[in-house]
């Protein structure tokens, strides 16, 4: 279990990053959404002990992260963005790291074989870093994350730079890995915690505006959500008014779904919320409420 | 362990796969090579000199790229938000630290083996002994790695505490700071010595290391306490590093590195303490030296005249274990020593005390102030013809020195196995007060014109190394606790020791001092003497006065003189050796020339005397030369080295004598110029000092013509 409570951070130049935060995370996937500058990176830096919190408690199955050195025994981290050693092989900087995190000898080596299997660049084991495209950065990059057994998998947007099939792909190799543990991922990109994740948070402005379940994220927007056929002409209009969640055009009109309090107009229906429209409306709440 | 190891194991794999940096050392190797071989012919052949010229500029810039490794090994990942990652690994701090620093310092030192290799390839190949050579190659790595050691943590200390790229700029300034400007305008002008162990290049510009005699020998309590300090700093500034990145990120040891960081500080003053008092010791003995120096030095001829002779000096000196010297000189003084005076002054050195002082047997009465001894002579001893005076002494001698204020140097020292003790050192009391000595430190020939030359007797116990003295080598005692002992009359007597070696060749009985680096350029000047005295031997009639030993090493850093002297004392010869001032074809003639005559008079004091009649004595000396030319077809012309002027002649009949030798040389009369070059030789060609001036033999072209006229027959 993952606890966090009341974490706050305050940097001198910019001010507060983050405000009272509280989450309780259990074994699974948990996704971290929020727009940039949302203060989701900061929270994952504390997450990966990288940084100290101005304020609060975190507490990783009750070791707590005033105990810096045994926190970093439990987990693994993947940053937004991140260099690693080109001049090695893949085979080469998984053991470096596994050795980093205490492992030895067979063993080792064992697990550094078949995390590179597992991410698809077994036959690329011996080549140099330096010669992968980004995507295979990418996935050498969660292989190391995922080193050593943590109990604590920290994602910072892991999916960014992977082409649509290499993230679908993650998405089925992330579910199948994170059986035992804590996954924190943060995204922008909601499809991937609704691919992958069973609970998720919501950042905004360095506090959690929402935590839950997916359908409980979903349901914020609940009551809010409408289906509606327009002109093609009415369409500009409408952006001004409502946030527009999704469109599609058929024959000169377009069935457009939108966020509002009330019906937007004639032949306006309620319709089920979806994640990302639970996501919306978390994140605009202010604004329309 | 195995974290650092495979940290150490990456960071190799990281360094070493730049294919730059593997061809670097090698290149710098091929540098300090193309440096050492190609030594110009007529210049020192003193490998030990030239390798240090290059370590005092090129190693300065070896050390940049130290700089510049440790402040990359930084910033290429620790400072990087691309690897910061590696942050949230379960690894201290320290490991990476002193896995990038391990790393780059054995890169570095592949330099250092580089030079290594080379320097002790070259000195064996000039037939330098192996021990020798492995002593000096051990010294100049070891110098080599003091100054890698801390110029890389000080570049990975910069790097840590300025995350920026001004670090780079930062690390430049501190390279030249560190380097030329610390010791050009802070230790040296300003005279702060206690500064050079923060010299990052271990080889100053102006030091005693360049001696390879005494230098880094004779230093080596300075350099071991050094090297101390400079290890616990550079393990200090390591420290700092660990300490300022456990700060980076969430960390519970970070206040037990910021207390280990307190310890450092502490372990490091404690460990320049003693450095710093060495210096405290050095500047108060030279400052009690300076301040005990006559305020008004004797001008020239009343300095001579207070000095006295003395017939014979009979000196025991025994070295203790812990450097102090035990000495009985028993001085023999003719009557005319006291002048009629109550008072008789000597100078002895000041850091030799007197226990008792016996005048004819008799406990008589003295004082001492500063460097004055000064003996209360009874009614009856002056009215005798002549008396004994035996003084008993002891104390340590290490005269440490600041020359102008622009570099340092040891005048006198007895300290293990190293001893420079010159007459100049008053370490035997020399007759007349320190006045009349004047600043004997800065001329080391002002004891040539001393108003006698005693009978010496000089016997040594305690001295771990070989002595060597201008002295004549009188035997050795084959005890447990041998007692060396040397003879001879001479101006004065010079015990040396350190490393040197005497180089000898078959062909002549005399034999250079010198240090091992110099073995192939004395064995040249050996033959070379031997050669031409041979020459001489064969066809002049009385025997060569002739030159036993010649001393040749730098005198800079043991004297307060520009170091280059010549001093012929006794049957010795010194020669002070630097770069340009070697045994070159010049010095043959200055040796050739003494050995022939008994002096050392080129004649450049004689040029331009006035009122006195015109002698051609120097054409006649120099005509053995251009004999010797001639039929030795000795392309050199060293004769022309000797000069051909003629004092006293206004200019009127000057080189006439010599041009008469061109002819007769050119008409092939040889033999009868060696008939009448022998009449000359026989009633002496010398030059003898005395308190005024130099005397010399007044040959006048009819004295020549007469000469040439009785030499037509064989």
């Amino acid at each position: 279990m993952l606890s966090i409570r009341d974490v706050s951070l305050y940097y001198k130049s910019t001010g507060w990053a983050l405000g009272s935060v509280n989450l309780s995370v259990g074994s699974g996937i948990f996704g971290l959404l929020g727009p940039s500058g949302a203060g989701k990176t900061t929270l994952m830096r504390i997450l990966a002990a990288l940084l100290r919190p101005t304020a609060g408690e975190l507490e990783l199955d009750g070791v707590s992260f005033r105990r810096p050195e045994a926190v970093r025994r439990r987990i693994g981290y993947l940053p937004q963005a991140y260099q690693l050693y080109g001049q090695l092989t893949a085979a080469e900087l998984l053991e470096h790291i596994g050795a980093m995190k205490g492992l030895r000898g067979r063993p080792l080596k064992e697990e550094a074989r078949r995390l590179l299997e597992e991410v698809r660049l077994a036959e690329r084991a011996d080549n140099k870093v330096q010669s992968f495209s980004s995507g295979m950065k990418r996935r050498l990059g969660l292989a190391q994350a995922m080193l050593g057994d943590p109990r604590l998998v920290v994602l910072d947007e892991p999916t960014a730079g992977l082409d649509p099939e290499e993230r679908v792909r993650f998405s089925h190799w992330l579910a199948r890995s994170s059986a035992g543990r804590i996954v924190v991922m943060s995204t922008q990109i909601v499809a991937d915690i609704e691919s992958c994740c069973q609970s998720a948070a919501v950042i905004k402005n360095g506090r959690i505006a929402m935590a839950g379940s997916l359908r409980q994220v979903a349901e914020a927007a609940k009551g809010r959500v409408w289906e509606w056929e327009v002109a093609e002409r009415q369409l500009a209009s409408l952006d001004s008014r409502h946030i527009v969640s999704s469109e599609r055009t058929e024959r000169g009109t377009v069935l457009c779904r939108l966020l509002s309090e009330s019906c937007p107009g004639e032949g306006a229906r309620l319709a089920e919320p979806s994640l990302e429209e639970g996501y919306l409306a978390v994140m605009c709440g202010e604004r329309h409420d | 362990m195995i974290k650092w190891r495979m940290q150490f194991r990456l960071e190799s794999r990281l360094l070493f796969g730049f294919p730059l940096l593997w061809a670097l050392p090698p290149l710098y190797g091929l540098w300090f090579a193309s440096a050492l071989t190609g030594l110009p012919g007529d210049e020192s052949q003193d490998l030990y000199v030239y390798a240090y010229g290059f370590h005092t500029v090129q190693h300065t810039l070896s050390l940049g790229l130290a700089m510049l490794l440790g402040i990359v090994l930084v910033r290429r990942d620790t400072h990087r938000p691309g690897f910061e990652w590696t942050a949230s690994l379960p690894v201290s701090a320290a490991i990476p630290v002193t896995a990038k620093y391990a790393t780059a310092w054995i890169y570095m030192n592949t330099f250092t083996a580089a030079m290594a290799a080379v320097y002790a390839a070259l000195a064996l190949q000039r037939g330098m002994p192996w021990s020798a050579a492995a002593e000096e190659t051990a010294f100049f790595a070891a110098q080599y790695a003091s100054s890698y050691t801390v110029t890389l943590a000080l570049g990975m200390a910069l790097a840590v505490g300025i995350p920026s790229r001004i670090s780079y700029l930062i690390g430049f300034c501190a390279w030249m700071f560190g380097t030329f400007f610390l010791d050009q305008f802070v230790i040296t002008a300003s005279g702060y010595y206690v500064l050079k162990t923060f010299h990052l290049n271990q080889f100053m510009l102006d030091s005693p290391l360049d001696n390879p005699v005494w230098g880094p020998f004779l230093a080596e309590r300075e350099l071991r306490l050094s090297r101390r300090f400079v290890i616990s700093f550079a393990a200090l500034l390591l420290i700092l590093c660990v300490w300022l990145l456990s700060r980076k990120r969430p960390s519970a040891s970070a206040g037990r590195w910021a207390a280990a960081a307190a310890a450092g500080v502490l372990v490091s003053a404690a460990l320049f303490a003693p450095y710093a008092m060495l210096w405290q010791e050095r500047m108060a003995g030279a400052e009690r030296r300076e301040a005990g120096q006559p305020a008004q030095p004797l001008p020239q001829g009343a300095a001579s005249a207070a000095r006295f002779a003395v017939a014979e000096y009979d000196i025991e000196l025994s070295r203790e274990a812990d450097d102090r010297l035990l000495a009985r000189a028993t001085m023999k003084l003719p009557a005319e020593a006291a002048g009629g005076q109550a008072k008789l002054h000597f100078t002895l050195n000041r850091g030799l005390s007197v226990r008792s002082l016996q005048v004819d047997g008799e406990e008589a009465l003295w004082t001492r102030e500063g460097e004055r001894l000064t003996v209360l002579l009874s009614g009856t001893v002056r009215r005798q013809e002549g008396f004994m005076l035996t003084v008993a002494y002891e104390g340590r001698i290490f005269d440490w020195a600041q020359v102008e204020r622009t570099r340092e140097t040891a005048t006198a020292f007895a300290a293990g196995k190293f001893v420079y003790l010159p007459p100049a050192a008053a370490w035997y009391p020399l007759p007349g007060p320190p006045e009349a000595y004047g600043d004997r430190y800065a001329a080391a020939g002002a004891l040539e014109t001393a108003a006698s030359e005693p009978w010496f007797t000089v016997r040594l116990s305690g001295f771990p190394g070989k002595m060597y003295s201008t002295l004549e080598p009188a035997g050795e005692t084959a005890a447990s606790a041998p007692i060396r002992s040397f003879h001879g009359q001479a101006a004065g007597a010079y015990l040396v020791a350190g490393r040197l070696i005497e180089v000898r060749v078959p062909e002549t009985d005399a034999a250079i001092v010198t240090a091992p680096s110099n073995q192939g350029e004395a064995e040249r000047f050996l033959r070379a003497y031997a050669e031409a005295t041979r020459y001489f031997d064969e066809w002049i009639e009385p025997p060569l006065p002739g030159i036993r030993r010649i001393f040749y090493f730098p005198l800079r850093d043991v004297s307060e003189t520009a170091g280059h002297e010549q001093l012929l004392i006794g049957r010795s010869y010194i020669i002070g050796e630097s770069r340009h001032h070697n045994l070159d074809a010049f010095q043959l003639a200055e040796v050739v020339s003494a050995s022939l005559f008994g002096d050392r008079k080129m004649g450049r004091s004689l040029e331009n005397r006035q009122g006195e009649p015109p002698s051609y004595v120097f054409e006649i000396r120099n005509a053995f030369f251009r004999l010797y030319e001639a039929e030795q077809g000795d392309a050199r012309e060293r004769g022309a080295l000797v000069p051909r002027f003629t004092p006293g002649s206004g200019g009127s009949g000057e080189d006439s004598i010599a041009a008469f030798v061109e002819r007769q040389i050119a008409e092939g009369r040889h033999e009868r110029l060696k008939r009448a070059l022998n009449a000359f030789y026989r009633e002496g060609l010398g030059v003898r000092d005395s308190l005024e001036r130099e005397i010399y033999p007044i040959i006048s072209a009819q004295d020549w013509y007469r000469v040439w006229e009785e030499a037509k027959e064989g």
